[in-house]
């Protein structure tokens, strides 16, 4: 919202600054988002004086420009270049001096300096009406009246208006504020409190309105009276629609409104100034002499001043007169009824519409009016005649006339005022600070709030009609600090506590070990949109995923089912921009719609490895990444956390062209793999890369009741064995593994496998495997007797079950 | 006696000043200094010739020059031993270490993490709710009432043929689910993820985060809330940052108010940052609304409460000086590796 400080000066005492006043508004809750300088003509002419060409002679050494001599009324003439054509002795002219600057109507401004021009000093430029941002003419220099005053100030003739501009950035429980008046009683209010005494805006009064004939009554019928709770009108014959006064464009045009005619800027200038929207019927277009204020036909045709035609619906209220609509109530006049230059005579509107019919209409028909926002927020039902006859006056002063009817007022029901009980002990117990009641009663009666009753601990008040969305105490408090100052509540030194008792901490610490750990390990945590693409996903994924009704774009139309696909934008973003070696992780939510009206959010963990995580430095080789890396990744942060023993068992998954299951004995935990050619080539990847996913609950769940518990370290030395074998190529490793574990050897702690290698040398059908184990007894020392024999049926099982050939 | 001073004087002279640079030259160092015909022993040797009631004294001296002879001895000794060591095995030690990888958290964790923390050594308990949410949770229960202006289908994401259910615009849903679960008194935070329906540009995007405080009790009031809020905001931004309450508008707070601090670029002179006003929101708070608490089955005749809620992007931007919300989703990683170091 846009207040004028000249205009808001003019309701409230003389002398505050502007810097005050801006942070006087922002203090009681209308924050001035911006302050800025108006100026009607930019630079306001400032070093811009009247002057005489006493001479004018050709530039020696340049055609077009002449070199004059200009009396400013100093001692010496200035010497000036001027280009103009039509530059002449005698002549009187505006000189723009040196040191001030000028505002072309288009351009840039130009700061003046003696200079040089091609050879000649000047000391200055003589303008033309584009210039100085005073027209479009550029048409030569401008000449003035020969009988103008030499040395006269530019600003003088022209009148330059400043104003400072302040943008408020009003909230949407301000209906109150929405106009200069409004402003100051908060001002005021403020004022009042801070000084203790009362402070009153200086509101115009109407007292001087009176009837002059009732030559042109009109009859109003008020059909609809929930829509329509007050309507009142007067007429205005003998009016001369024509341009504004300056005084009255000025102050329009400062906070951005275009003047129109005398007429309708009255009507604009009324609502800045009151909040109370209005309206100016030509008399000539209320036939039948009656206004009906009605509920629109179905489909009833309608053509507003834009000159659309528009369809109007049972649910809008149209202003009409005895044929057809005149006006959409409230929202937007129509083509035919309006003040034109031929109106000589009128009828003036000032109504209080209900919000929501008038809210409901105006989103229908996309008219978002200045009006339609004030009636949708609110309007001051108690002021509607006042603020009629107010206009009235001001168009009689500004148009001419005679008021030729007496005030029509039809307001069916008065709307009562809201009264309110305030308990000092509640205004303590919200707002933590003790106030005096004097002091209340002041800041309320400011804010024009009625003292109905008061007691030793409660208020009892009526919330003025400007307010209507006060209902409760709470309300009351909320003005009460708000016009005090929230910076004025003090904070209490010590701190009072209820601690509350944490029931995600373990799933958090969980979250920040797996974080913690990754970044250690070199990854990076990215963030994605968790509104994805459908078309990423196949029809059996989309019918269970979440769909929105009212999609931002074609592209992001799903909640993710998974954590893949947007990770893989990420990753492909960065491929473009030439970084290949990437880490990344996501903990973050799938969503899915396992059946209607059931939503699952379940957190998950994404990994993605793609490039290398072990480029080449001058000691070691750059290494690609294998699922195996992915795999050991996977089995450190599983084992980290507690969880250890598990499979892997491959399967076929859509999306992965190798995808192995992470699995415990009780449960699957999620998976690994490597992203297929097909999705990477759709996601626009040109290299492999690497996945685990690991949903959360499931690994919250195991480790939350896992406890740890300390076992003596062991007072012998373990004994490790190596063993070589040649397999059957086909076997794979975890037969052996399970061969060996089968046996259940106690003593046997570890097994690693140190070595796979295919050689001609030992038959193109076998590999070779190296494996260490290590023994533990935890009561005595093993001897070479208990090894061997502990060895000895490990090679025997592998040798009699899988063939195994033990090399020596 | 004097003689006597001058030659210990001269000695641990010659000393400090004879070159050893090999083993050599250390051992013809001992043999002419420490050697049992070496001057330190022949320096001893006067003894005999000083009289009784001077030997104390000029033992002493005797006895503490003895001691520097033999510990300079034993300093040439060993840095001619590090010498050797260091010089033998022949490698480049000015080569780089072996490069080991370092990754980071995302800057919304950080941050998020951060400010969660802060709530946290204040007694404030995490809580979380869906994002997927009904209206009654996200809109009804907080006091939007059905013709509310933040309800228009532009802001709030709808769920297909369910619309009575939606994606929560803001965090506050996890106040109705806290209050329906919960009796006070109630002390939570809730960061979490939100979406609003706005075409994605530098300053809006669809999803961010948010966090929000929720503190219920018989005795809470709105000097309460600015000390919890004061304390919050020095210990992210720092002692020297200024904090102002500015009266605002929320439909779910009733006392409501907005909290500014002086601008983190110009320190409150005024920059584009601040729009030239020296101060830049950080979040909205407020006294909860008795109509919240009563749709939520709390007697706003006993309790009173407070509420607030901050843009962790918002946060994050005005910490880092980060000028464009989509860096936060496209995960450029040299944008990511910029916050490696942030503690």
């Amino acid at each position: 919202m846009t207040i004028s400080y000249n205009w808001l000066s003019k309701f409230l005492p003389e002398g505050i600054e502007v810097d005050r006043l801006s942070k006087i508004l922002t203090s009681v809750g209308l924050e001035v988002e911006s302050v800025e300088l108006y100026e009607s003509i930019k630079g306001s002419l400032a070093g811009v004086v009247v002057g005489e060409v006493l001479t004018c002679e050709p530039h020696h050494n340049a055609d077009k420009l002449k070199i004059t001599t200009v009396n400013i009324g100093q001692e010496t003439p200035l010497q000036v270049v001027c280009g103009a054509s039509n530059v002449a002795a005698q002549q009187k002219v505006l000189v723009a001096t040196v040191g001030s600057t000028i505002y072309p109507t288009n351009g840039e401004p130009l700061t003046m300096k003696t200079a040089k021009i091609r050879g000649v000093e000047s000391q200055g430029m003589i303008c033309a009406e584009d210039e100085l941002g005073l027209g479009t003419s550029h048409d030569g220099i401008l000449v003035l009246p020969a009988n103008t005053v030499v040395g006269t100030p530019a600003s003088q003739i022209y009148n330059p208006y400043t104003d400072t501009i302040f943008e408020i950035g009003l909230t949407a429980n301000r209906m109150d504020a929405m106009s200069h008046i409004g402003v100051a009683k908060d001002v005021c209010a403020y004022l009042s409190h801070s000084t203790n005494k009362d402070v009153k805006p200086k509101i115009p009064n109407a007292n001087s309105f009176k009837v002059d004939n009732t030559q042109y009554t009109v009859q109003v019928a008020v059909e609809n009276t929930t829509d329509c709770i007050r309507y009142a009108g007067v007429s205005i014959t003998g009016i001369t629609v024509k341009p504004s006064p300056s005084w009255l464009v000025n102050a329009l045009q400062a906070i951005g409104v275009r003047s129109i005619n005398n007429v309708v800027d009255v009507t604009n200038y009324i609502l800045h100034e009151t909040g109370q929207p209005l309206h100016a019927f030509d008399m000539a277009a209320i036939q039948g002499n009656k206004v009906v204020v009605r509920n629109a036909q179905e489909n009833e045709k309608f053509i507003t001043l834009d000159g659309k035609e528009r369809s109007l619906q049972p649910n809008n209220l149209v202003i009409a007169n005895t044929i057809e609509p005149m006006c959409i109530a409230g929202v937007f006049g129509g083509e035919k009824s309006g003040v034109s230059t031929q109106t000589t005579t009128l009828f003036l509107e000032s109504a209080c519409f209900s919000s929501t019919s008038i809210r409901k209409t105006s989103v229908q028909h996309g008219l978002r009016t200045d009006a339609a926002t004030r009636f949708e927020k609110g309007v001051d039902v108690s002021q509607t005649v006042n603020v009629l006859k107010r206009a009235a006056l001001l168009i009689k002063e500004v148009a001419g006339g005679e008021i030729a009817s007496n005030v029509i007022d039809v307001y069916a029901t008065p709307v009562p005022k809201k009264e309110v009980v305030l308990k000092n002990h509640y205004l303590k117990k919200v707002s933590g600070k003790n106030y005096h009641p004097d002091a209340v009663k002041r800041i309320l009666t400011a804010l024009g709030f009625e003292i109905v009753k008061e007691s030793i601990d409660e208020i009892r008040v009526a919330a003025p009609h400007s307010k209507p969305d006060i209902e409760l105490p709470a309300d009351i408090v909320e003005e009460i600090v708000r016009i005090d100052g929230l910076d004025n509540i003090p904070i209490p030194q010590s701190i009072t506590i209820t601690p509350a008792t944490e029931t995600l901490q373990h799933a958090f610490n969980l979250q920040e070990k797996i974080a913690n750990h990754l970044t250690g390990k070199g990854f990076y945590e990215i963030l994605t949109n968790s509104i994805t693409n459908a078309a990423y996903f196949t029809e059996e994924e989309t019918a269970t995923g979440v769909k929105m009704l009212n999609n931002l774009s074609a592209d992001l139309n799903m909640l993710r089912p998974t954590l893949l696909h947007a990770g893989l934008e990420s990753i492909a973003y960065n491929l473009n921009r030439k970084n290949s070696n990437l880490s990344f992780f996501e903990i973050g939510k799938t969503y899915h719609q396992p059946e209607p009206l059931v939503f699952k959010e379940q957190e998950e963990l994404a990994v993605f490895i793609t490039g290398t995580q072990r480029p080449a430095t001058w000691n070691y080789k750059a290494e690609a990444t294998t699922l195996f890396d992915v795999k050991g990744t996977a089995t450190a942060l599983l084992e980290l956390l507690g969880i250890s023993a598990l499979h892997f068992t491959q399967q076929k998954q859509a999306n992965f062209s190798v995808c192995l299951q992470i699995q415990t004995a009780q449960t699957s935990l999620g998976l690994i793999g490597q992203v297929s050619p097909t999705l990477l080539q759709k996601m626009g990847i040109k290299q492999p890369v690497f996945y685990i996913n690991i949903p959360l609950a499931p690994v919250i769940a195991i480790t939350k009741t896992a406890k740890t518990k300390y076992k003596e370290v062991p007072k012998f030395p373990a004994v490790e064995r190596d063993l070589a074998m040649v397999v059957n190529k086909t076997i794979p490793y975890a037969q052996l593994q399970n061969a060996i574990h089968q046996l259940k050897i106690k003593r046997l702690k570890n097994m690693q496998l140190f070595d796979v290698f295919e050689s001609e040398k030992i038959g193109l059908d076998n590999k070779s495997i190296a494996m260490n184990f290590t023994f533990l007894d935890e009561e005595k020392t093993l001897t070479d007797k208990e090894i061997d024999g502990m060895m000895q049926k490990i090679t025997h099982t592998l040798a009699t079950e899988l063939n195994a050939e033990i090399r020596k | 006696m004097e003689q006597l001073q001058q030659q210990i004087h001269n000695l641990k002279q010659e000393v400090t000043n004879y070159p050893v640079t090999n083993a050599e030259q250390l051992e013809a160092f001992r043999i002419q200094f420490l050697g049992t015909k070496g001057q330190v022993k022949a320096l001893m040797g006067e003894m005999k010739n000083v009289p009784a009631e001077l030997r104390k004294e000029v033992g002493q001296w005797l006895n503490e020059c003895k001691i520097f002879v033999e510990q300079h001895f034993e300093t040439l000794k060993s840095s001619l031993q590090s010498t050797a060591e260091e010089t033998t095995d022949g490698i480049d030690y000015s080569l780089p270490g072996t490069p080991q990888p370092i990754g980071g958290r995302h800057p919304i964790s950080l941050v998020r993490n951060q400010i969660v923390n802060i709530f946290k050594r204040l007694g404030f308990a995490v809580a979380e709710g869906p994002e997927i949410e009904d209206d009654w949770h996200n809109f009804g229960a907080m006091n939007l009432p059905e013709d509310h202006p933040a309800r228009d289908m532009q802001d709030t994401f709808y769920i297909s043929q369910n619309p009575a259910w939606l994606l929560r615009t803001h965090t506050s849903n996890v106040q109705a689910r806290v209050m329906e679960n919960q009796k006070p008194p109630i002390r939570v935070v809730c960061p979490g993820r939100v979406y609003r329906n706005e075409t994605i540009s530098a300053r809006a995007h669809c999803f961010f985060h948010q966090i929000e405080g929720l503190y219920i009790d018989e005795h809470v009031s709105f000097a309460d809330l600015k000390q919890t809020l004061y304390f919050f905001v020095k210990e992210l931004f720092g002692n020297d940052v200024k904090v102002r309450f500015r009266p605002s508008y929320f439909p779910f707070t009733e006392v409501s108010a907005e909290m500014d601090i002086s601008c983190l670029i110009c320190g409150g002179k005024g920059c584009n940052v601040c729009k030239h006003s020296g101060w830049v929101e950080i979040l909205g708070c407020g006294m909860v609304h008795p109509k919240v608490l009563d749709n939520m089955g709390i007697d706003s005749n006993k309790y009173t409460g407070f509420a607030f809620g901050m843009g962790v992007e918002r946060i994050t931007m005005l910490k880092y000086q980060i000028k464009d919300l989509r860096l936060f989703s496209e995960n450029d990683v040299r944008f990511l590796q910029q916050f490696h170091t942030v503690v």
